[in-house]
């Protein structure tokens, strides 16, 4: 079996939300290369905590987490930093894009901050909007796109400088029924175009249907089982 | 990226940079017209070693005799210049009587040496006067005495019959302010504001010879007569109480420019003179730096407020980051989660605040170059004294120090994006 692309081992994480502690307790986690995973939890379980760990935005009170081949556990604050703009792409439900910047700037921005990648984003950047049908609203403030086309714009932003992991919170949970259907698939098909391990929070099982697998989070759900693959 | 966040909001940047710029602005122009104003006045100042006047103040005596400002102290009599000139360490002596004044600019009465003998400063030996038509007077004060002593006895003796002494010879703005061309004629006005038609010198019309290069001097704003035509004309002729040859007689002269032998010479004649009852000389160069370092105080106060102006522009934009920083922790967020490194916020935010600062200083500088042009066409218009406001070196330290001041006053809001926790902002689902 080749280096999973995700590892988490005896990840212990606590934290206060709404006055009231919340724990993450995962013996382990193995996602291979190019694997596409879903986690599925009651709120509160901890599918944003363990995205955030993949990502290194927090670190574990316990445990080790390993991603496409680095040790997050073992980093210091910079260096995560510096992991995270080079192998982890966010994608986040309310899509976070920056008013400021227009659709294009936005998917610009996720190629910033590793000087390796910033030579050529815009031309990467202008491709990947006009692959996902936004040729059309390159200049425009995201503002003024529909929410569909803010999802493949904030989609385009984590994948524009080919991550190793995509880590997805709830991407559809702000869309109708229809265009989430359609921006899944999007998400599925990009991300294994630029072949990117995905990691997608979610609490819809037909979403988490649409995946490899599914992992449970939390004591009360059922130990983490294979579907599909 | 740091300008695209400037521009996101225009009206914060744009206020806060023309605070800054304001301030800025005082700060440099107030520097730059004093800096301007004393190397200037200086210039002027070097036309002689020393004016001779009557007792009394120093400073008046010279702003009266070299600027042509306010009201001379006094007269001193002929008998001293003739006295003066023989004098060992004595180059030359120039009588000078000031009094009158031809449409706002002053009538000065001169020897022909004042056109062979002064030297504009330039640094090296000097820059003779320059005539840019026609040619000088040339009637030495001597002649004057008996053409004086002819027209007393009364007679058929009339100035009219004398049009060699009826000379004059116009300081460039003069003579383009009162349109005397070569060859015009002008009857000047007695006394400093005077001009209604009873109080010209009717009997006396004097005729434009020549007319001076510009020099950026009072020289500019002068009509320069013969000197002892002053004494010629009504207004000036003594009558019996006055004619005593001393400080009150009319016939007496306002100063004496003098040029001495430099170094021990200089010395001893400045004392000499000044151990006389009837006389005091004084050194324009002297005069006119205590003068600046009079007015230096409140150049001081200014820069201080202007100083002060910055201080609380800059302290402006911190305000108005700050504000913003609530708004933007939401960006801060993202950006972290793209990879953006803590310190990369910081530097972000604090280049905005270098920026604003920067933008505003720039400014400060284009207006301070406005602000001291006006200026120094004001100062030039009423003395004659021509500044050159020009940038120093100075000014791009002053726009170098308000950016560090905006980069470093910037570190406040900058270290709220710092401490940005972008998993719990980003959870709180804005």
């Amino acid at each position: 079996m080749p280096e999973p692309a995700i590892l988490v081992e005896d990840a212990v994480k606590r934290w206060r939300s709404g006055g009231e502690v919340h724990e993450l307790r995962l013996p382990r986690l193995e996602v291979a290369p190019g694997e596409r995973v879903a986690l599925m939890g009651a709120s509160g379980s901890g599918k944003t905590t363990l995205l955030n760990l993949v990502g290194g935005l927090l670190t574990p009170d316990a445990g080790r987490v390993v991603v496409a081949g680095v040790e997050v556990t073992a980093l210091g604050e910079a260096a995560r930093d510096r992991f995270r703009a080079e192998h982890v792409g966010y994608l986040f439900q309310t899509f976070h894009l920056l008013d400021g910047y227009t659709a294009l700037e936005n998917v610009e921005l996720g190629a910033a901050f590793t000087r390796r990648l910033r030579r050529g984003a815009r031309e990467r950047a202008e491709a990947l909007l006009r692959r996902l049908g936004l040729g059309e609203r390159l200049h425009h403030p995201p503002s003024r796109l529909s929410i569909g086309q803010q999802a493949r714009v904030a989609l385009a932003r984590a994948l524009v400088d080919h991550p190793a992991v995509l880590l997805a919170d709830e991407p559809t949970g702000a869309l109708d029924e229809a265009s989430a259907a359609v921006v899944l698939e999007l998400v599925l098909d990009s991300a294994a175009e630029v072949g990117a391990t995905v990691l997608c929070a979610t609490h819809d099982p037909e979403v988490a249907a649409a995946f490899d697998r599914t992992v449970h989070l939390g004591a009360a759900g059922p130990p983490p089982s294979r579907s599909g693959s | 990226m740091v300008l695209r966040n400037l521009r996101r909001r225009p009206l914060a940047t744009g206020l806060t940079s023309v605070s800054v710029a304001l301030g800025v602005a005082l700060f440099a122009a107030v520097g730059a017209l004093r800096h301007a104003a004393e190397h200037g006045f200086q210039r002027s100042a070097g036309i002689c070693d020393q004016v001779v006047g009557a007792k009394g103040s120093p400073l008046q005596l010279v702003l009266s005799s070299i600027y042509y400002l306010g009201a001379s102290p006094g007269n001193v009599s002929w008998d001293l210049w003739r006295e003066l000139r023989t004098w060992k360490g004595v180059r030359w002596a120039v009588p000078v009587a000031i009094g009158d004044t031809h449409r706002g600019y002053r009538v000065v009465g001169v020897s022909d040496e004042f056109f062979s003998r002064v030297r504009l400063p330039n640094g090296g030996e000097g820059d003779p006067l320059r005539l840019a038509e026609g040619r000088v007077f040339d009637y030495p004060p001597e002649r004057f005495e008996a053409l004086a002593a002819e027209l007393d006895a009364g007679g058929d003796a009339h100035l009219e019959d004398h049009p060699e002494v009826l000379r004059a010879v116009v300081g460039a703005e003069a003579a383009a302010g009162a349109g005397l061309r070569v060859g015009a004629r002008f009857a000047p006005a007695h006394g400093l504001e005077g001009g209604a038609a009873a109080e010209r010198h009717a009997e006396a019309e004097v005729e434009v010879v020549g007319v001076l290069e510009p020099t950026g001097t009072p020289i500019d704003r002068a009509v320069f007569v013969p000197v002892g035509l002053y004494h010629l004309l009504a207004g000036h002729r003594p009558t019996a109480e006055t004619a005593t040859g001393g400080a009150r007689d009319p016939r007496g002269l306002s100063a004496i420019y003098l040029r001495t032998v430099p170094g021990m010479y200089q010395i001893r004649i400045w004392r000499r003179l000044n151990d006389r009852l009837d006389a005091q000389s004084a050194r324009p160069v002297d005069e006119v730096r205590k003068l600046f370092r009079l007015v230096g105080g409140l150049d001081l106060a200014l820069r201080a407020i202007s100083a002060l102006v910055v201080v609380v522009a800059v302290a402006g934009v911190v305000a108005a980051l700050t504000n913003t920083m609530a708004a933007r922790r939401r960006e801060f967020a993202v950006l972290r989660a793209l990879g953006a490194r803590r310190r990369t916020l910081l530097g972000l935010v604090t280049a905005e605040s270098a920026a604003i600062a920067f933008l505003g200083g720039v400014l400060g500088l284009v207006l301070a170059g406005v602000l001291a042009a006006v200026a120094s066409e004001y100062v030039r218009r009423n003395t004659g004294v021509a500044l050159s406001v020009l940038p120093r070196p100075a000014d791009l330290a002053l726009v170098g120090a308000v950016t560090l001041a905006g980069a470093l006053a910037g570190l406040l809001p900058a270290v709220r994006a710092y401490r940005t926790e972008p998993a719990r902002v980003l959870a709180s689902q804005l």
